[in-house]
């Protein structure tokens, strides 16, 4: 079965599930930090980020279908980087040619680590998750409330432009070549305008029933666990280590 | 006296400045506990009308919830009087799971979640739609979603139910249990639709909307009906 952007929320299936989302959460902003933070030029940080988003990953299990698109994605997104080396070496020497490579690598392992941990930890969070997980981090309301609506709001969008869709290739709107281009210039007249339609009468709709009017509301009696305490430790640690390498590295 | 639960007294509403007015000189008490049908053509007025006792939209003229007035100051006090079905009910479901928007009411009043939870499922089976109470919102069919919002506006048992449309998008056997369920309520409401079975079967009094005005106010459904044939 197709995994849409939507449902990859919650569809790990890995020992995760026994964390709390906000551990879950927090695990996942540290592994990321971590990828964003290490130095990607040397063994000891490509090999640190590598292992750390392979554990997190097989940690979380999402879908095998999930990773392999994520990798080919990353891949599609940030291998053309290698083309620009020729250009940035400015010269034949080895050390010339290994400097100007490491910009677009730390590119990679960067971009790629951090579209796993994205995925991974987006996978390992349904919906209803992310909002306990929210609302019991010190996150301004406004953010939070806005967040869980984007986040909301992009499914019903998401089967919203499926209808405009199924109904335009019904009345004939389908087609490729100059027919395809026409129908996609078009489509945000007809989008567009629905979506800060469906925008307004949303907010009335928060509006009214005070959706932003309290710090926070939880549906769950959430209890933390050794495994929590254990996990947060573990991403601590991860993170501090490559903060580490970072500063070993520069001095 | 008895307080009215809903009054219009000379209430006008124009979008722009200088446009025409959607709603002119409207004038009407809902008494608590009296089922009211609004009732009008597309554009009428009826959708700005129920909003308009919210304070969704501003108006000229006074409207008066419980005997509150609806003014900026007062507006969460009337809103905490008041459960609201909009004509699209997706726009007012903002959980992603079914259980969590109807309990969403409760929870914002301060109801510890497992009472809250309680309570949200004995509205959605007094809907016919507690098998849904795990699902996202975004699964639910049209029908689907109208049960859980108007399950929402019903969980909290307020005093005043502004209704746009309760019965669109669902079936026959949906509807008679819907106006089961409505004429056994103690609410006072204001039910906007153009199903007129729908609103025979639920009201006991009809106002007509035209154009903005209120042209009738009757108690029998005939009235309108024989106007519209007019």
């Amino acid at each position: 079965m197709r995994t849409s952007i939507h449902e990859l929320w919650g569809c790990a299936r890995g020992p995760v599930g026994r964390l709390t989302p906000p551990t879950r959460l927090l695990v996942g902003t540290c592994v990321f930090a971590a990828c964003m933070v290490v130095p990607a030029t040397t063994w000891c940080g490509t090999l640190l980020a590598l292992s750390v988003v392979g554990t997190w990953t097989a940690f979380c299990r999402p879908p095998l279908r999930v990773v392999r698109v994520t990798v080919t994605l990353g891949l599609v997104l940030f291998l053309p980087y290698f083309a620009l080396v020729p250009l940035l070496s400015g010269g034949t020497h080895a050390d010339s040619w290994r400097e100007a490579v490491a910009v677009p690598w730390t590119i990679l392992v960067r971009g790629l680590c951090g579209m796993l941990v994205s995925m991974a930890t987006v996978a390992s969070l349904t919906a209803s998750d992310l909002r306990e997980a929210m609302v019991r981090l010190p996150i301004p309301r406004t953010v939070t409330a806005i967040l869980l609506q984007i986040v909301h709001q992009t499914a019903t969008l998401f089967y919203e432009t499926k209808r405009v869709a199924k109904a335009m290739a019904v009345r004939g709107a389908s087609g490729r070549g100059a027919t395809g281009l026409r129908i996609l210039s078009s489509l945000p007249q007809v989008w567009l305008p629905r979506v800060v339609d469906r925008a307004e009468r949303v907010s009335t709709a928060m509006e009214l029933r005070g959706f932003c009017e309290r710090d926070s509301w939880s549906f769950q009696t959430l209890c933390f666990q050794l495994a929590d305490y254990v996990a947060l430790a573990l991403a601590l640690g991860v993170a501090a280590s490559a903060l580490f390498l970072r500063l070993w590295g520069a001095a | 006296m008895k307080i009215p639960a809903l009054s219009f007294d000379q209430v006008s509403v124009r979008y722009e400045p200088h446009g025409a007015e959607t709603l002119s000189g409207i004038s009407f008490d809902v008494a608590a506990g009296e089922r009211v049908a609004l009732v009008g053509l597309n554009g009428s007025g009826k959708t700005t009308l129920l909003m308009s006792a919210v304070g969704l939209v501003p108006h000229h003229g006074e409207i008066r919830v419980g005997g509150t007035p609806v003014s900026g100051r007062t507006l969460p006090q009337v809103r905490e009087q008041v459960g609201f079905l909009f004509n699209v009910p997706e726009d007012q479901l903002l959980m992603p799971r079914v259980i969590d928007d109807v309990a969403f009411g409760c929870v914002r009043q301060g109801l510890p979640p497992s009472e809250a939870a309680a309570r949200a499922m004995r509205a959605l089976d007094s809907l016919a739609v507690a098998s849904l109470a795990d699902l996202p919102v975004h699964h639910l069919s049209h029908g689907q979603k109208q049960r859980v919002a108007l399950a929402g506006a019903l969980v909290r048992d307020p005093p005043l139910l502004l209704l746009d449309e309760p019965s669109a998008g669902l079936d026959p056997p949906g509807k008679r249990s819907l106006a089961t369920l409505l004429t056994g309520l103690p609410a006072a409401m204001l039910v906007a639709t153009h199903d007129i079975e729908f609103a025979s079967r639920v009201c006991s009094r009809f106002l007509l909307l035209e154009g903005g005005r209120l042209m009738l106010d009757c108690p029998h459904v005939d009235d309108v009906l024989r106007r519209w044939e007019e």
